[in-house]
C-alpha cells in the first residue's frame, strides 16, 4: 500500500470509528435517511469485463461525519483530489475474483453530489468501476464480489444485472445475509458465427 | 380493523367526489382506451386553460425533453429540484382543476392512494415541522407535462413530490404508468378520527400470498439476504436485475389470483382502461413472473418483496433506516420493456 493509501485507510478508519460512536448517540429521526451508510452495488458481467455501479448514501445523522472523513484538510469543501481519494478507498475495500483469480478494479469515474445534499442525507456518491477478465474460455465460471469494509453502520445491497450479451447465462446468484458477498455461477457460450451474405 | 379500513376508504372517497364530481368516475369506469384518453385530454386542457401564459410555459415541456422526463425522485423538495407547477402555488380553482385531472387519469383506487400519500407527507410535516430546510406538506407536490396533451400523439403527465412519482404516458388508446414510485411515511395515520393507510393493499395482500405458499414453495420464494432498500429505485432507468424467488409456473391457480391481486395495487393506479390492458399483459406472462421475499413472514412484520416478470418489476421495501419500518415504506413499479412508453408499438 502506498503512503497515500495508508492515509486513505487511516481516515476511513477514523470516519468509521466516529460513525460508530455517533450511532450510539443518535436517536431515530422522523426524516428520511438516518443513521446508516447505504452502499448499493450493481454488477454487470460481460464476456471480458465486469462493470460495477456503486451508490453510497450516508444517512442524515452520519453525513457530517462522512463528509469530514472526505474533507481531509477540513476547509469545508471537497476538492477533486479529496473525493478521488475517498472513492479509491471505497474501491480498495472491494475484492473481485473470477474462478479464484483476483481481478484488478479500475476506477472509471464518479459523481459527488452537492455538499448540501450530502449533509441533508439525500446525496448519493456514484462510482463507476470495471475489472478486465482477460481471455475467458467458453464454459462454466464463478465470479465473486466481496465488500471487505464491514461495520454496523454500513448496509449493503449487492445485485447482478441481467447480462447484456446472450452469450452469458447466469445460473445462480448467491449472497450472504448482509449482502457483503455476491457469488455468480455462469456459462459463457461461443459467439454465434457471423454469416455474411454472398455478393450478388 | 376491517371496519376502520372501510371507514377510511369512505372518507377518502368523499374527498375524491368533492374533487372530481361524479361524471369523471363514470367515464373512468368504462374500460375503453380511446374514450379514457379523450377524458384525460379534456381534463388536461381544462387545467391548462386555468393557467397564465407564464404558468403554462413552466408546466409544459417538449416531448423530447429527456431531462424532464427523468426528473423524478422519492426525495422531498426543495432538496430535490422538481420542475413544473407546485400545488402550493396554484389558486383554489387551478388546484381543483389539477385534482380533476388526476382523478381522470387515475383510477378511483389510484386517486385515493395518491391523495393518501400526499396527505401522509402533510401529516409528517405537522409532526416534525421543517427539518433542516425540508418542508413536508401537501403543497410540495409538482405537476408537469412532457408533451402537449393529445388524443393521438404521445404525452406524459408527471405528478410527484416526497414519496411519490407518477409518470403517466398517454399515447392514443394506451396509458403507461411506468416508472412510478409510491411510498408513505407515515404509512398509517389518522385524519379526522379515521385511520388512513395508503399502502394497506400492498402490505396486507403480500402476506396473504406469502402465507398461501407451502413450506417447499416458501423455501424457494424467500431469499436469505437482507434487503435494506429498493434495488431499482429512482435513477435506475433501463436496468434489470436477475430475477429471484419462486416462479409463477410453480404457483397454483389460486396463488396466481393472489399474485395478480397484489400486482393490481400498482397496475391499477392508472385509469381503468389502461390498467385492464396492462393486467391482461401481466397475466399472460404470469408463468415467467417471480415472487421473492426477504424478512419475517408473520403478518404485521416488516419485510421486503419483489415481483419481477417480463413486463413488470415491483419492489416493496420497508425502510430499516430509523423509526418503525412498517411506517415508512418505499415501492417502485417499472416495466423493463416499456418504461416511459418506450416500446416501439406504444410510441
Amino acid at each position: 500500500m502506498s503512503a497515500c493509501g495508508k492515509k486513505d485507510a487511516s481516515f476511513s478508519l477514523r470516519a468509521l470509528l466516529a460513525l460508530c460512536s455517533l450511532l450510539c448517540l443518535t436517536l431515530p429521526s422522523q426524516a428520511h435517511l438516518l443513521d446508516q451508510l447505504l452502499q448499493g452495488t450493481l454488477v454487470s458481467v460481460g464476456t471480458d469485463v465486469v462493470t460495477l455501479e456503486i451508490k453510497l448514501i450516508p444517512g442524515i445523522d452520519v453525513a457530517v461525519t462522512v463528509i469530514s472523513g472526505i474533507d481531509s484538510n477540513r476547509d469545508g469543501t471537497i476538492s477533486k483530489v479529496e473525493s478521488l481519494v475517498f472513492v479509491r478507498s471505497v474501491l480498495r475495500a472491494m475484492e473481485l475474483s473470477l474462478d479464484g483469480r483476483n481481478l484488478e478494479i479500475e476506477y472509471l469515474g464518479h459523481v459527488l453530489p452537492p455538499l448540501a445534499e450530502l449533509r441533508a442525507g439525500i446525496g448519493a456518491v456514484r462510482i463507476k468501476a470495471r475489472a478486465g477478465l482477460g481471455n475467458v474460455a467458453n464454459g462454466e465460471h464463478r465470479f465473486i464480489c466481496r465488500n471487505l469494509q464491514l461495520s454496523p453502520v454500513r448496509i449493503y445491497l449487492l445485485n447482478a444485472l441481467v447480462p447484456e450479451t446472450p452469450r452469458i447465462t447466469i445460473h445462480s446468484q448467491k449472497r450472504d445475509e448482509l449482502q457483503t458477498t455476491l457469488q455468480l455461477d455462469y456459462t459463457l457460450r461461443a459467439a454465434e458465427p457471423v454469416i455474411l451474405n454472398e455478393p450478388e | 380493523m376491517k371496519l376502520i379500513t372501510q371507514i377510511s376508504r369512505a372518507f377518502l372517497f368523499c374527498i375524491l367526489l368533492v374533487f372530481t364530481g361524479g361524471p369523471h368516475l363514470a367515464a373512468n369506469a368504462a374500460p375503453d382506451g380511446l374514450s379514457s384518453t379523450s377524458n384525460c385530454v379534456a381534463s388536461a386542457s381544462a387545467f391548462l386553460a386555468t393557467l397564465s401564459e407564464k404558468e403554462r410555459t413552466a408546466v409544459l415541456f417538449d416531448f423530447s425533453d429527456e431531462k424532464q422526463r427523468k426528473n423524478w425522485s422519492n426525495l422531498p423538495s426543495p432538496m430535490y429540484k422538481r420542475a413544473g407547477l407546485r400545488l402550493g402555488d396554484l389558486s383554489p380553482s387551478q388546484r381543483e382543476a389539477a385534482m380533476k385531472l388526476l382523478a381522470t387519469i387515475l383510477s378511483p383506487m389510484g386517486f385515493e392512494k395518491t391523495l393518501g400519500i400526499v396527505e401522509a407527507d402533510h401529516v409528517l410535516g405537522e409532526a416534525s415541522g421543517p427539518q433542516r430546510g425540508i418542508v413536508f406538506s401537501r403543497d410540495e407536490f409538482f405537476l408537469s407535462f412532457v408533451g402537449k396533451p393529445s388524443s393521438t400523439d404521445p404525452w406524459m403527465l408527471q405528478f410527484g413530490g416526497h414519496h411519490l412519482a407518477l409518470n403517466i404516458t398517454i399515447h392514443g388508446s394506451k396509458g403507461i404508468l411506468t416508472p412510478s414510485h409510491t411510498a408513505a411515511q407515515p404509512a398509517t395515520y389518522t385524519r379526522n378520527g379515521k385511520t388512513v393507510r395508503p399502502l394497506a393493499g400492498e402490505y396486507e395482500k403480500s402476506f396473504v400470498l406469502l402465507n398461501s405458499l407451502s413450506a417447499d414453495q416458501k423455501s424457494r420464494a424467500i431469499i436469505g439476504s437482507r434487503m435494506a432498500d429498493l434495488v431499482l429505485g429512482p435513477g435506475h432507468d433501463g436496468q434489470t436485475i436477475l430475477p429471484e424467488g419462486i416462479k409463477g409456473s410453480e404457483l397454483s391457480a389460486g396463488q396466481h389470483g393472489l399474485l395478480l391481486d397484489l400486482i393490481r395495487e400498482w397496475v391499477g393506479i392508472i385509469h381503468v382502461a389502461a390498467a385492464e390492458q396492462k393486467m391482461a399483459e401481466v397475466k399472460s406472462n404470469l408463468a415467467e413472473t417471480h415472487f421473492a421475499w426477504s424478512g419475517p413472514t408473520a403478518p404485521g412484520s416488516a419485510a421486503y418483496y419483489r415481483i419481477q416478470g417480463p413486463t413488470v418489476f415491483i419492489e416493496f421495501a420497508p425502510q430499516q433506516l430509523g423509526g418503525i419500518p412498517t411506517n415508512h415504506i418505499h415501492t417502485i413499479y417499472r416495466d423493463p420493456t416499456n418504461d416511459y412508453g418506450r416500446k416501439p408499438a406504444a410510441r
